[in-house]
């Protein structure tokens, strides 16, 4: 069976094992599924509202459209700005979060991100089109004040690094509020929150897939409960004219990737949006990736 | 290094400060049924009350809500004389010997309607504002009410300031009396300016206005301590005499010579002050609760009340809870008028304008079927005790105590 969403976008449901049931939608440009343990009604009212939910806040806060609420934040750069609570608390997070990576976690990354394309052919910009655009770039220079925003003229947020884990987090806690007992795991490409055990308390099964060979699994994590999230991926980074494959976590101090670092992090900690925090965090940290995350008390894989 | 946990902390707000909500309307209905029997197994009153809601939440400070209520009541209600060693004949009904004279032809219904709503101004501040219109066959009421919320101290203490106007018509079967005539004489009033209403305006009968002031803080001790305070001013004017209690004249030997009209004043400053502690004991929750009250009639009390929110596994809790509360009576409470003296300026011998203990046990079970409903169960049975001392006349046993059940069937949920 299949639902219709007012976005007019598909999502299916069925059983897995008796009482298993997952749902799979498409959104952030991602495989998302659905793990619910409950009955067949129950699991297709759910995924249908977490599907929809998931389209709500992509649209919501996708760079790449023109009527997105992020858009007309970035287009009203120069005036301050009323925001709406949940967009609020997002930027409140990304302040929280560039405060902890002393700025290397930096929300204006979107003034660098526009000169560039990751579609695993395009050149990087040039480093004159990078200075230029480094004025615009730079978290201390918005202001924040209740929840009233002033983004000077030119700059962008880009919410690539927040929105998915967000959607993963806040989707699963509002199923746990819905589905009183009974294993719940939302994931969302990889970036995932098994927010509740499974009833026979047999762990969740996630494949880590290999970057060498896509499709096979690098490694399995046996999880209970707890998150996961990956940063870095095979399937978007430039091409410099040497030949060179430039990821697509830049350094918000350069608007480059950081040298050293490696392919792709995966985090398994509490949520998924500590998760992409710690993995995203631990890129930028390029050659000290590793030593960062041993630092940080969290099972990891490094690719 | 922190990183973890202060980036956890950082995602406990994220998601705590966005209520990604599922569902956006509930809903709430329930039917109670109450009544009461006096300690001289005289059946007095019954409800019947079912009561609807339905809510439309946007966010925790943006919602709309509609309610209606309607009450069937019917029974018997004391008519204000002291009971008396002879048969007593009132308009229209006799007492027996003995017995405190109910008036039995108590009957009647009411249907209120309640629209309220939360919208906010800015991240710190909202408002909450409501109108409610209710009808009985022989009382309206309409009030408007609207109250200011400023969370200040990051969200750790909220303010709030509100006012509320009421305005209500008495419009009783049988028309108005003069206070203290008799009630065997044809002295229906005709409504006129003069006499405290005029038959005109938004509803006919005799006016009342009310004004409440409300001043409110809550704030966050700990994180699992909430403390309330509330303050609160009502000033009414206009008609506030009951229009069917009536008051015992007594000779000599304290038989009742005559039965004539009660009076009380037409205006009351009332005063309350409320406090309430929540804390949570592991899943569990603690309430307590207190209010003192005391208005310019001289009535005071003082009401304490605790609850328990017992869970018990996935789907079940229970609230059991206790509630104590004194009043002291009215200072034209009297039990009957003495008919060698002057009359006074205003009296009232409604038992519940007198010195009174009221005691409350009860509990709600509550069971959860699915996430979008939950079945709710309450019982509570209510003692009153009134006592006569101060306003003692030549019988005994002026006026026996009340006891009360009050069952409620309900279901909520959402979708």
């Amino acid at each position: 069976m299949s639902g219709k969403s007012l976005l007019d976008e598909q999502w299916q449901c069925r059983e897995k094992s008796p009482g298993l049931w997952l749902g799979t939608f498409e959104a952030m440009k991602s495989p998302c599924e659905i793990w619910l343990e409950t009955d067949q009604k129950q699991a297709h009212v759910l995924t249908g509202w977490a599907a929809r939910e998931a389209w709500r806040i992509e649209h919501k806060y996708s760079r790449f459209r023109n009527d997105s609420v992020l858009s007309e934040i970035n287009r009203r750069a120069g005036q301050w700005q009323r925001l709406d609570d949940e967009t609020l608390s997002l930027l409140r997070f990304a302040d929280e979060c560039w405060q902890l990576t002393d700025g290397m976690i930096d929300i204006t990354i979107g003034g660098y991100l526009q000169y560039w394309k990751f579609d695993t052919r395009t050149p990087p910009p040039t480093k004159a089109v990078l200075q230029q655009a480094a004025a615009s770039v730079g978290w201390d220079k918005v202001q924040l004040k209740e929840n009233q925003l002033y983004l000077a003229e030119g700059m962008q947020l880009d919410l690539g690094g927040i929105g998915k884990e967000y959607a993963v987090d806040a989707i699963a806690l509002a199923l746990s509020r819905q589905l009183p007992s009974g294993g719940i795991m939302v994931n969302f490409g990889g970036d995932l929150n098994a927010i509740r055990p499974r009833k026979n308390q047999q762990p969740w099964s996630i494949g880590v897939e290999s970057i060498r060979q896509p499709g096979q699994p690098l490694n399995t994590i046996h999880l209970k409960q707890g998150a996961v999230a990956t940063s870095g991926s095979i399937k978007r980074y430039a091409v410099d004219h040497q030949g060179n494959i430039l990821g697509h976590i830049l350094s918000p101090k350069t608007g480059w990737p950081v040298k050293g670092s490696p392919a792709s992090v995966t985090v398994v900690a509490d949520t998924a949006s500590q998760c992409g925090m710690l993995s995203t965090y631990a890129m930028l940290q390029g050659e000290q990736a590793e030593n960062f995350l041993k630092e940080q008390d969290v099972l990891f894989f490094l690719q | 290094m922190q990183l973890r946990r202060k980036l956890g902390l950082a995602v406990g707000s994220l998601l705590a400060g966005t209520h990604a909500s599922a569902s956006d309307w509930s809903y709430d209905a329930s039917l109670m049924s109450y009544y009461e029997q006096d300690g001289q197994q005289q059946d007095r009153v019954s409800i019947i009350e079912p009561v609807v809601s339905l809510t439309k939440h946007n966010a925790d400070d943006d919602f709309f809500s509609f309610e209606v209520i309607y009450d069937s009541l019917s029974g018997a209600s004391p008519n204000g004389a002291t009971s008396s060693s002879r048969l007593q004949a009132f308009n229209g009904y006799q007492v027996l010997p003995g017995y405190t004279p109910l008036d039995t032809r108590f009957k009647d219904t009411r249907t209120s309607m309640n629209v309220s709503w939360m919208t906010p101004y800015d991240r710190l501040s909202r408002y909450q504002a409501g109108v409610s219109y209710s009808a009985e066959t022989d009382y309206s009421s309409l009030g408007v009410n609207y109250s200011y919320l400023k969370d200040i101290n990051n969200k750790r203490t909220t303010l709030s300031m509100g006012a509320a106007f009421s305005y209500d018509a008495v419009n009783p079967h049988g028309g108005f009396h003069n206070s203290f005539s008799s009630i065997f004489l044809p002295t229906t009033q005709t409504l006129t300016s003069a006499s405290g209403g005029s038959g005109e305006g938004l509803f006919p009968g005799k006016k009342k206005k009310t004004l409440d002031v409300l001043l409110g803080m809550t704030h966050v001790l700990n994180p699992i301590t909430l403390l309330n305070i509330n303050y609160g001013l009502s000033q009414s004017n206009g008609y506030q005499t009951d229009p069917y209690k009536i008051i015992s004249v007594l000779d000599a030997q304290g038989f009742a010579a005559d039965y004539v009209w009660e009076g009380r004043p037409d205006s009351r400053f009332k005063q309350t002050l409320k406090g309430s502690l929540i804390t949570a004991i592991g899943q569990d929750a603690l309430h307590l609760d207190y209010r003192h009250y005391w208005d310019d009639w001289g009535i005071g009390a003082d009401t304490y009340d605790v609850s328990y929110h017992l869970k018990l596994g996935e789907h079940f809790y229970m609230v059991p809870h206790y509630r104590l509360s004194q009043q002291n009576r009215a200072d034209f409470f009297v039990a009957g008028l003495d008919q060698s003296q002057p009359l006074p300026q205003y009296a009232s011998a409604d038992y519940r304008l007198g010195d009174m203990t009221t005691t409350t046990y009860g509990g709600m079970i509550a069971y959860r079927l699915s996430p979008g409903f939950t079945l709710t169960l309450n019982a509570d049975r209510i003692q009153q005790r009134i006592s006569s001392a101060g306003v003692e006349l030549a019988q005994n046993n002026i006026f026996p105590d009340i006891n009360m059940w009050a069952f409620t069937i309900g279901i909520r949920g959402e979708w």
